[in-house]
């Protein structure tokens, strides 16, 4: 168990120093100098230049900037955006909780939806329900959240108006200054959530909805139904927990979909989150903000994959032995 | 997307104050019409309640000495600050929070006096050495203080008066005060250090700030100690950005918001017909325009602007974009404006003239096919569509542009330092022009690369002596037809190839009242609602349960 | 759940034809062979099932999550048989998808000789009209042919999927399938390439790239063929990995064969099943991450694809609606197609399917 553990950890710092490498280099992709692609308008302000100019090290080879920088972001000091105005870590840590209450509020409802769905589709297989769900998971698969999101703000705003067709309401705040953190009242972002909820939804249920097929082939659910247990029990005291195994893998990886979609869903929805601050920096040409976001969503996913990777192994010893082989 | 609707250029500087207006002359304007009841005269004002207003940009932040205002900023900016002057229904400068601004005989030497007793909301008192100080650091400011050009200094003579002296005859100074520099704000404010300057307003207004989550909302509470007693009426007024029209409607209509202004057509159109909002729609002279950088090739070249004049079809723009709501613009001013002087500019197209125009440049210069380049533009609203209307229209003469988007505070800049060819644009249109003078001046002017306020980059010596004799004339008559001149100079020049006019809408629901039946301290009315442009006031709105 | 070879061998013994006059070896050897293949399905599911969520995010969140979905279908789809020895039908559905694609293909070859007012007209009919028989789709604002547009935003659709299918398959499965057979420092290298690709999810890598290397159809093209290789370099690698442990393979090695000969010859055929019936799938998450990318505003722009024309579209979403929904619907319905081509071709492929 250790040395399993002790490979993927490895395996996980190499990929992030990996990444955060890429992320580094990607400033050395823009044409022309980073300087004034950074600085935009005040490339031409000597004091800016200068300043700019140490705290990327410019004046060093590319390796040991690469150092600095990495030695800069781990204590989280990311650099100053002059487009902006703001430190990078600021201008993201005020957007993340509205964008990590998205994301939480999604799981939570598509993982309230999917598995019950799935339980009640593999009671009877191939019913009028199963096909329904079915169907109707496919056709959300092939909803993306900007298609699906237009049609609901047509639907419960624009026709019948029941919900927002933007912004949010604030329950809080979060710090100070005019960039404090917004955290939003869980039923004026309803409408997003569900938006991003929806592909999640169908995926789990159709993951889900598989293995407990399978798992109900299995012997032992034979043995316990047939000591008279009924199949509501059984699927949910037996059959339930060793189906569970993709789909735990899955909601880890889905968090990547997830920061994915939140980026759609808040442009749709106009909601102040990371992924409003992403498309708007991109469009600003704000490269450092991008390179931070970046930075951030890649270490985070690959330790929220590695949680989960290492859970899965713990809990079920047959993938432990399966990868070590393979 | 971060869009913002038509009323692009306005973020630039400060300058720009209101739309239009009547001006003493009385030229009368027919009002437009309006839906439902409009502005009720016999219920009496209740307070209370909380008012949320969707503005459609944000502003970079609240220090009228050194931020950039724009219309978006103006409804923001008279919740927490006064303004030394105001415009009357007349559509004069009068004074509000001065008492008095009178000049000398020569308008060489304005002085101001000021109200006893009004403190700001910090207790600081509203005193001459405040005013001593805004005005002194608003002339010190780059981009603002272009806005006092012929200003030498300001000094306060007594504990509430403030001698201004001039380097030249000025006769529109009370319009500039009120604009952005005449918004006082606290000496705390301005004197403080870091950020606090921009983002911790502090002012006399009726309303104090109370918070601002930038690119989201401002929040501003009632300041119980107003000068103006009886005022204001609501408690709070929170602001929402809400950059996308569409979007800014559907919150209107979800009762997120309760008031908005808007330029487009469609949402205009619905309201005309609909009871649901009260929607009144305005009379704003600004045009939107195409503006060519003279010093960039092509359009370095007079007979390329020429071809274009006579290339745009307006008719079409106003009937496909504006829905016929818009009308034709052949200069800043509307036929029905007191400054309109015809200026001989086409005002329909004629295609034969401009495609011999463009064959007459490509043979000086040996060219052949289509002249090109690119016509950029912001993507909010219907401008793409508008865009490729024009576009195609081009197209017809043998001008092949290339559209291009950029997102809008980049896309000011770009214009700032002159790396554009063809920019749309909206702009001009001021209650008076001098206040536009800042954007005409050959003075302004600068090479490629440079900072310039002149944006367009064209010097001309007619146009700077008739702005001159505008600046300083006293008599309305003479002033006019300077400003006539500059217009000729403009049809001649072609620096802008008028697109139209706009409607322009503000809708609301039926609970807000006292829209455009503001008053002054001494009880005269406010700029009427119709004619108030961009500078629509709120700050005496009320709200009925 | 991965299965254990007797079983493989056993049930795809069963399931083979019996061809008259072919010899007992030969019998044996097809035998084995459709139990490799069901072996390699097996195992492709397993692997895609456990890295493709959040590949490709670019639409309600992990979209391309889905061929793990699709893949789970295969254990739990309708019952097409039991135990017959009869390929399973491919089904109506199927074909019905499959002459949909065909025929956005060919609007995507031949949409500039179509008798067609060009897409880019201004005031090709009048302006935000409902569709009418000289504008099958209506027109918008300001009087483009809705349905020219959308036929011709059917080529950038195509494109991206095509290139997307094209560079999956040839890197991401030339990669895998080396990775698999040769394994050891190979294989660790490769897993260590695809990990790194996975971990930014697919639509913040695409937009990452074109932020900083520029909004552009080239840029576009590049990012969204980057994001597709893991997925196809996986179950690759996890089919080559399962056959290359197969006796046979152990047997030509032993007998002296070249590996590179075993590699083309026996390895890359069974490999090549799985990776082709993931192919549909892999282009509709392509179609789906240049939609969103175009919704953004962030792919290239004078194009117009159909994610552009959606986001055009929601200015006008209750003036003009025919302009969001002509091209969500052509959006909406190639997406569903691809997907359900992708899961049927799977499912028949892989035999065990009637099982459940």
């Amino acid at each position: 168990m250790a040395s399993y553990v002790g490979w993927r950890f490895v395996r996980m710092v190499s990929v992030v120093f990996a990444v955060t490498l890429f992320t580094f280099l990607l400033l050395n992709l823009l044409p022309g100098s980073p300087i004034n692609a950074i600085l935009g308008p005040a490339a031409g302000d000597p004091a800016a230049r200068a300043e700019l100019t140490s705290q990327l090290g410019l004046n060093h080879p590319l390796f040991f900037r690469y150092f600095i920088w990495l030695g800069h972001a781990v204590r989280g000091n990311l650099g100053q955006s002059y487009i902006s105005q703001e430190s990078v870590s600021s201008a993201i840590g005020a957007r993340l909780p509205l964008t990590l209450e998205l994301m939480v509020m999604a799981e939570v409802i598509s993982l309230g939806l999917a598995i019950p769905t799935a339980m009640l589709c593999s009671l009877r297989p191939n019913g009028w329900f199963d096909k329904f769900v079915s169907r109707s998971t496919l056709a959300l698969l092939a909803l993306p959240a900007f298609m699906l999101g237009e049609l609901l703000i047509f639907v419960f705003s624009v026709k019948y108006h029941v919900f927002p067709a933007s912004g949010e309401t604030t329950w809080f705040t979060i710090g100070g200054g005019t960039s404090p953190a917004v955290v939003a009242t869980p039923q004026s972002i309803l409408l997003p959530s569900i938006t991003l909820a929806a592909g999640q939804l169908a995926l789990f249920a159709r993951v889900l909805r598989g293995d407990l097929l399978a798992t109900l082939k299995s012997e032992f659910i034979l043995m316990a139904r047939s000591k008279g247990f009924s199949r509501y029990y059984v699927l949910l005291h037996h059959a339930l927990r060793p189906s569970s195994f993709s789909l735990m893998s899955l909601v880890g990886l889905s968090v990547g979909g997830l920061l994915a979609g939140a980026v759609v869903v808040e442009n749709v929805f106009a909601l102040p989150g990371m992924g409003t601050l992403l498309v708007t920096s991109i469009e600003k040409r704000d490269y450092l903000i991008v390179q931070g976001i970046v930075v951030l969503i890649a270490t985070g996913f690959v330790t929220v994959n590695f949680i989960t990777d290492a859970l899965y192994g713990a809990l079920d010893p047959r993938i432990r032995r399966a990868r070590l082989i393979g | 997307m971060n869009k913002r609707a038509w009323l692009v250029s306005l973020a630039v500087v400060g300058l720009v104050a209101a739309g239009c207006a009547k001006s003493s002359s009385g030229g009368g304007t027919t009002p437009t019409s309006t839906t439902g009841t409009g502005p009720t005269t016999t219920l009496t004002p209740q307070n209370g309640g909380t008012l949320s207003i969707g503005l459609d940009a944000e502003t970079d932040g609240w220090n009228p000495t050194s931020s950039e205002w724009a219309g978006a900023s103006y409804y923001v900016a008279q919740t927490i600050f006064d303004p030394l002057c105001s415009y009357d229904a007349a559509g004069q400068p009068h004074p509000y929070l001065a008492k008095s601004v009178t000049p000398n005989a020569t308008y060489t030497v304005w002085t101001i006096g000021l109200r006893p007793g009004i403190s700001f909301s910090n207790g600081q008192p509203l005193n001459a050495a405040a005013v001593v100080l805004q005005l002194t650091m608003a002339k010190a400011s780059a981009l603002v203080g272009q806005a006092l050009g012929p200003m030498v200094k300001a000094v306060a003579t007594n504990n509430l008066t403030v001698t201004v002296d001039m380097s030249q005859p000025w006769v529109a100074f009370p319009a500039v005060l009120a604009s952005q520099v005449g918004f006082i704000a606290a000496p705390a404010q301005l004197k403080a250090s870091g950020n606090a300057a921009t983002n911790d307003p502090i002012g006399s207004g009726p309303f104090i700030f109370k918070q601002w989550i930038q690119g989201s909302t401002l929040t501003v509470t009632r300041n119980p100690n107003y000068w103006r007693k009886g005022l204001p009426h609501v408690n709070e007024i929170v602001f929402r950005v809400i950059t996308d029209p569409t979007t800014r409607l559907q919150a209107l209509e979800s009762n997120q918001i309760q008031f908005m202004y808007t330029t487009e057509a469609s949402q205009i159109k619905t309201y005309l017909s609909s009871s649901a909002e009260e929607m009144v729609e305005q009379f704003v002279d600004e045009p939107a325009f195409i503006m060519l950088n003279t010093d960039a090739a092509p359009l370095n070249d007079l007979r390329v602007r020429q071809a274009l004049e006579y290339a745009t079809n307006q008719q079409e723009i106003n009937q496909t974009i504006s829905l016929g709501l818009g009308s034709v613009a052949t200069e800043p001013y509307a036929p029905t404006s007191p400054w309109y002087v015809a200026s001989g500019y086409p005002t329909s197209p004629n295609l034969t003239k401009a495609k011999a125009l463009i064959a007459s440049y490509e043979h000086s210069k040996g060219l052949s096919g289509p002249l090109k380049f690119t016509l950029g533009c912001t993507d909010s609203g219907t401008n793409p569509e508008a865009m490729q209307l024009v576009q195609a229209q081009w197209q017809a003469i043998g001008v092949d542009v290339s559209l291009s988007y950029t997102e809008q505070a980049t896309y000011i800049n770009n214009a700032i330092f002159g790396s554009y060819q063809a920019n749309c644009w909206t702009q001009f249109g001021s209650i008076d022009p001098d206040l536009d003078a800042t954007w005409w001046l050959s003075a302004n002017a600068h090479p490629i690369g440079a900072v310039a306020l002149n944006f367009a980059r064209l010097s001309d010596t007619t146009t700077d002596r008739e702005l001159e004799i505008g600046r300083s004339n006293p008599n309305p008559a003479v002033r006019k037809a300077a400003y006539g001149q500059v217009w000729k100079q403009f049809a001649i020049e072609a620096p802008y190839i008028w697109l139209g006019r706009a409607p322009d809408g503000l809708i609301f629901s039926p609970n807000v009242h006292g829209l455009g039946l503001g008053t002054f301290p001494d009880g005269t009315k406010q700029l009427p609602l119709l004619h108030a442009g961009i500078d629509v006031p709120i700050d005496q709105l009320w709200l009925s349960s | 759940m991965p299965d254990s070879s007797a079983d493989t061998a056993t049930r795809g013994g069963r399931r083979s034809r019996s061809v008259p006059g072919a010899s007992p070896t030969d019998r044996a050897e097809e035998a084995l062979k459709a139990s490799l293949v069901q072996a390699a399905s097996n195992a492709a599911r397993v692997a895609s099932a456990g890295n493709a969520a959040g590949t490709a995010g670019g639409g309600a969140g992990g979209i391309d999550s889905e061929i793990a979905a699709l893949s789970h279908d295969a254990l739990s789809a309708p019952a097409a048989h039991i135990d017959t020895g009869v390929k399973p039908r491919l089904g109506i559905g199927f074909w019905l998808a499959v002459a949909w694609m065909a025929l956005v293909v060919f609007a995507a070859i031949f949409a500039n000789v179509l008798p067609l007012p060009s897409p880019n007209k201004v005031l090709a009919g009048p302006p935000n009209q409902g569709p009418s028989w000289q504008h099958l789709f209506g027109t918008d604002l300001i009087g483009h042919d809705l349905f020219s547009q959308v036929v011709n935003g059917a080529r950038i659709s195509m494109l991206i999927g095509s290139t997307s299918v094209v560079v999956g398959l040839v890197v991401g499965g030339g990669m895998g399938i080396i990775a698999g057979f040769y394994r050891g420092f190979v294989d660790v290298i490769v897993v260590w390439i695809t990990d790194v690709l996975l971990t930014l999810p697919g639509l913040i890598l695409a937009l990452t790239l074109v932020a900083f290397l520029g909004q552009s159809l080239e840029n576009v093209i590049l990012a969204i063929d980057l994001l597709s290789i893991p997925a196809y370099a996986r179950i690759a690698r996890a089919t080559s990995l399962a056959i290359s442990q197969r006796d046979f393979v152990l047997t030509a090695l032993a007998l002296g064969s070249k590996p590179r000969r075993i590699l083309f010859r026996d390895v890359l055929p069974l490999v090549a099943i799985p990776i082709a019936s993931y192919a549909a799938i892999g282009a509709s998450i392509a179609i789906l991450a240049e939609g969103a990318l175009a919704f953004l505003g962030l792919s290239s722009p004078n194009s117009l694809s159909w994610g552009g024309m959606i986001a055009e579209g929601q200015q006008q979403l209750s003036t003009a609606p025919q302009v969001t929904f002509a091209p969500m619907i052509a959006f909406f319905v190639t997406i569903m197609a691809l997907n359900y081509i992708g899961q049927r071709a799977g499912a028949a492929l892989d035999p065990r399917q009637g099982r459940l």
